[in-house]
């Protein structure tokens, strides 16, 4: 894999899973993640069809976490969860109705209230475990020849992912505390091999 | 069969439908045909549960995020107060009448394919010899009965027979068309396109589901297409040896993957077997009046615009991403719990009131929703009490008080006396018209309920100085009892104690009254819904929640009356950070929306169970210098072994505000020692010197039983219970009586230990007694 391309991995991974925050700021915002690993994919000399084909999917994640720190900036237009719809649009067409709301105060209700909805939130988590999965399975083609262990190693880690991220969204409403636990200190190290893993790839050079 | 919940039904199934579409176009040339076509199978779990499931919980829930049942709901009460007189039924005989007709439309389609097939000839010899040549060659089934018809493409006919139907104008077969027939017949695809009519039929109003059933179908055609390709592309010629169309010999690995020259041209010779099999495709397409329908067949060509998407498809075939089985079931897993899922949390969402139609709509609102819990409807009532809003309280009122209530709110909006989040100016009317800015706080007790009935107590705290006597009228239009209040009367006093004999209604000089006690009833309707039924007024240092459970018994000498009752509190009536349940009002202007969450349970709910022991005979202590009354109340203790001496904490004495509070108590004038009691729910207390001079004398003795920190539903006690507990005397150290109250389910152990189970009252006897269930009156002391 190209020297250029794997920086940019490893960076946009780190922010994507690494949350630090300073006063409410989160310091590594996650849609710099995403825009890393967007440039990833678009520094290979040569592309394939299927990270092509992940540009969208990266840009879709891009803007919903951009769009989720404004409003956490802002302070959203709602706190809590988002609004069913129906009432999120009610809100923003208040903006056209006048009715004493600026501009600004509309935009961040209606865009709360889209961003916070069970629907979005489903479809975007969908998004990110595929997209997750597939690109580090191209990573994983890319290395195959010249360092097979290692990817072997990042296509069980992959599965691990998955796995866990989809096990750890489905038991929330179970609060069940052991258990979350147990996956809070599982995610924990799946990221810690999985940046040691990443660490190990080798670059290779880059085609003029 | 209620229409609307049919409605609801289908507006579940085609919200789910919708989703998935859009995931698919989402994923259109990312996942295979397998995955475009299997993930329906999310929308057949939707249909077969109903719209209202509960038991799954899931973070993220479709049908709440798109409350579409919601909807119907509010659909079914507003054409409910718009057309009395059975709306409902003429909209169910409008439904069956269309399920029937077109029903018998389909019937009377198969029924003519089906004799028209079964009518025709066979398929001459050479035909049926290129099919089954055909299905050896790629391994497959050939068909048994193949005959011919007038027409422009092949299908399959019948489930259980199949019959293959061909073209009677054809006499080269094309391999790819065949094996596209013979792939539905191994796959069963006629059965599922039977289930699709079917569902079409039960929603014949519904075209959303109309165009979802018919994507479905052609799903269906772009899988079968895949598999063809699959079979011609990547399949082995069983007759040539298993080699495939490249000539690979079986086992070697595809030249297809290779970079090489020869990979490549294996690639360019897949392709044109993929196009070749696009192009037959599009020739055999219908135009754009489409085929007639045929029940109960398979369908090897779609209409133009169908067709667009199979192309499409073949022209993705082996360019979609490979190896990606976990995380294509993890989606699926995720979308189909995400469609049939709850998620935990509730949401009263509301318009701010700025017109009659918002308060209409918010009205309506408040009638859809359902309190899931008896705490949950507490609570709003209690919101309702301390808020004076209207339309909490719609959302907790029984459905035969709705409408009365609903014109007094009307009312009461004409007259200005609403503001917009549906609270009632300080002269407003409902219960506590010009009361509620003395409210201080609440206390519930006694909150049982049995699935179907509830009822609770509520202590509400007034400020001191607060004037219990009739509340100031103000605005005479505002003005006026709640609609089904059943007199409730803030100038009224109850006589003797509340919800029966239980101890601690005291008679005598009367403290200020700053406290207002109401009796709840609480009903299951489709939420739970709170009926105030009683008022009175009382103090706050004196009040004392009646007994919710008792009982009663005899051991020896001395009688044994344990009460109970129950105390839940939550955490507070403002905003709260428990619970799961979410309470918004939007709308525009100053303060456009806002929203909270609020507690659907109790932050904590406690069992406080006192023991009042009385001795009956004072011989029964004759000598004694010192008495011990002891109290176990886990059932778990009184199995096997007793508790042993000095297994209750130390840690717990009355205060001194509850022993004033005794004092004044009929049952105890005044009393002194040591005890103590733990969260258990076991308690003792030491008598020596003068209080045991008064126990002697025939005073009753509060044992404090604890509290116990109830879990669970299931746990809680419900009037006509009976508390249990093991009650130990002793005098001098030495048990002079001991036993069971209540309704024990012990098993008996072994005479001369002391222990009893559920015995009569007439085994007592001196130096160990034996209690059982008994009633006041019965001696059993010898």
């Amino acid at each position: 894999m190209e020297r250029k391309a794997l920086n940019w991995m490893k960076l946009g991974l780190i922010c994507c899973c690494v949350h630090v925050k300073l006063g409410g700021l989160e310091l590594l915002p996650e849609f710099v993640g995403f825009g890393m690993l967007l440039a990833a994919i678009r520094c290979h000399s040569h592309r394939t069809e299927t990270e092509r084909r992940m540009e969208p999917f990266l840009l879709v994640l891009l803007i919903y976490s951009l769009v989720g720190w404004l409003l956490s900036l802002s302070g959203g237009g709602m706190q809590g969860q988002g609004l069913a719809i129906g009432q999120g649009m009610a809100a923003g067409q208040n903006i056209a109705a006048g009715q004493g709301m600026t501009a600004g105060q509309g935009v961040c209700v209606w865009l709360s209230g889209i961003h916070g909805n069970g629907v979005v939130r489903l479809l975007v988590n969908v998004i990110n475990l595929y997209a997750f999965y597939v690109l580090a399975g191209e990573v994983r083609k890319r290395i195959q020849e010249a360092q097979p262990q290692t990817a072997r190693q990042l296509g069980c880690l992959r599965v691990w992912a998955v796995v866990l991220l989809t096990v750890g969204f489905l038991t929330t409403p179970y609060n069940i505390t052991w258990l979350g636990i147990l996956l809070v200190l599982m995610t924990l190290g799946l990221l810690a091999v999985t940046l040691v893993v990443l660490w190990q790839i080798q670059p290779v050079p880059e085609e003029s | 069969m209620d229409i609307w919940d049919i409605y609801s039904w289908g507006a579940a199934a085609t919200v789910v439908g919708l989703l998935i579409w859009g995931m698919k176009l989402i994923f259109h040339d990312k996942l295979d045909a397998r995955w475009h076509y299997f993930i329906w199978l999310v929308l057949g779990v939707r249909l077969l549960v109903p719209a209202d499931l509960s038991w799954v919980r899931t973070p993220v829930s479709i049908l709440q995020a798109i409350p579409v049942t919601r909807w119907v709901k509010m659909a079914s009460l507003a054409v409910g107060d718009l057309w009395p007189e059975g709306a409902s039924r003429w909209l169910l005989a409008g439904y069956l009448a269309g399920v029937a007709a077109l029903g018998a439309y389909y019937l009377i389609l198969w029924l003519a394919v089906c004799i028209r097939v079964y009518r025709a000839p066979k398929a001459p010899r050479e035909l049926a010899v290129q099919v089954e040549a055909i299905a050896a060659k790629r391994g497959l089934a050939s068909c048994k009965d193949i005959r011919v018809l007038p027409g422009r493409t092949p299908y399959i006919f019948g489930l259980l027979h199949p019959v293959l139907v061909l073209p009677g104008d054809w006499e080269q077969l094309e391999e790819g068309v065949i094996l596209h027939e013979l792939l539905h017949r191994k796959y069963r695809d006629v059965a599922v396109n039977l289930l699709l009519h079917i569902v079409r039929v039960l929603n014949w109003y519904n075209p959303f589901l109309w165009m979802i059933t018919s994507v479905i179908q052609n799903d269906g055609e772009a899988l079968c297409d895949e598999r063809v390709l699959e079979l011609l592309i990547h399949g082995k010629d069983i007759l040539q040896g298993g080699r495939d169309f490249a000539g690979q010999d079986p086992g070697a690995e595809s030249n297809a993957k290779t970079d090489g020259p020869a990979g490549v041209e294996v690639r360019n010779q897949a392709e044109e077997i993929a196009y070749g099999y696009g192009r037959t495709l599009l020739s055999l397409a219908a135009d754009k009046k489409g085929q007639p329908v045929k029940i109960g067949t398979s369908n090897l060509a779609s209409t133009y615009r169908n067709m667009r998407t199979r192309l499409l498809r073949i022209r993705e075939f082996d360019r979609v991403p490979t190896k990606i089985g976990v995380v294509t079931c993890c989606i699926t897993l995720l979308l189909a719990l995400s469609g049939i899922g709850n998620v935990e949390e509730g949401n009263l969402a509301l318009p701010m009131i700025r017109s009659g139609r918002d308060l209409d709509l918010a009205l309506l609102q408040a009638r859809c929703y359902e309190a899931a819990t008896p705490q949950e409807a507490v609570y709003l009532f209690l919101r309702t009490l301390q808020e004076g809003n209207v339309i909490y309280h719609m959302a907790v009122l029984p459905e035969g008080q709705i409408a009365v209530y609903g014109d007094h709110v009307r009312a009461w909006y004409r007259e200005g006396c609403l503001d917009e989040a549906g609270r009632l100016s300080g002269e407003g009317g409902d219960i506590f018209a010009g009361m509620r800015a003395d409210i201080q706080g609440f206390g519930i007790y006694n909150l049982w309920q049995d699935g179907e009935r509830g009822g609770a107590e509520v202590c509400i705290r007034m400020r001191r100085g607060w004037d219990p006597g009739v509340p100031d009228a103000g605005g005479e239009a505002c003005v006026g009892r709640t609609p089904g209040s059943q007199g409730l009367d803030t100038s009224g006093h109850r006589e003797g104690s509340a919800g029966g004999d239980g101890a601690g209604r005291k008679e005598g000089s009367r403290a200020p009254e700053d406290c207002l006690i109401v009796e709840l009833d609480l009903v299951k309707e489709e939420g739970w819904k709170v009926i105030p039924r009683e008022l009175d007024t009382g103090n706050q240092e004196s009040y004392r929640p009646p007994a919710l459970v008792e009982s009663r018994a005899q051991t020896g000498d001395f009688l044994v009356e344990m009460v109970g009752y129950q105390e839940g509190y939550f955490d507070s009536l403002g905003v709260s950070d428990r619970g799961m349940h979410t309470l918004s009002w939007t709308g525009s202007g100053q303060q456009e929306s806002w929203q909270e969450r609020y507690p659907k349970d109790f932050s904590v709910e406690y069992q406080m169970k006192e023991v009042w022991v009385t001795c009956l005979q004072k011989e029964a202590l004759e000598g004694a210098g010192q008495v011990r009354l002891e109290v176990y109340s886990c059932l778990e203790n009184a199995k096997g072994d007793l508790p042993m001496e000095g297994s209750t904490s130390e840690g717990y004495w009355p205060t001194q505000e509850e022993l004033a509070r005794l004092s004044g108590d009929p049952y105890v004038a005044s009393y002194t020692g040591s005890g103590g009691s733990d969260s258990a729910g076991n308690g003792y207390v030491v008598l020596t010197g003068e209080a045991l001079e008064i126990f002697r004398a025939g005073e009753p003795v509060l044992v404090f039983g604890g509290s116990v920190w109830q879990e669970g539903k299931e746990n809680g006690w419900k009037p006509g219970m009976e508390p249990e507990g093991y009650i130990r005397i002793l005098a001098d150290g030495a048990v002079v009586a001991e036993g069971y109250t209540g309704k024990a389910s012990i098993e008996e152990s072994s005479a001369g230990e002391g222990h009893a189970g559920k015995a009569g009252i007439e085994e007592g006897y001196a130096g160990e007694g034996h209690t059982g269930k008994a009633s006041a009156g019965e001696s059993g002391s010898q």
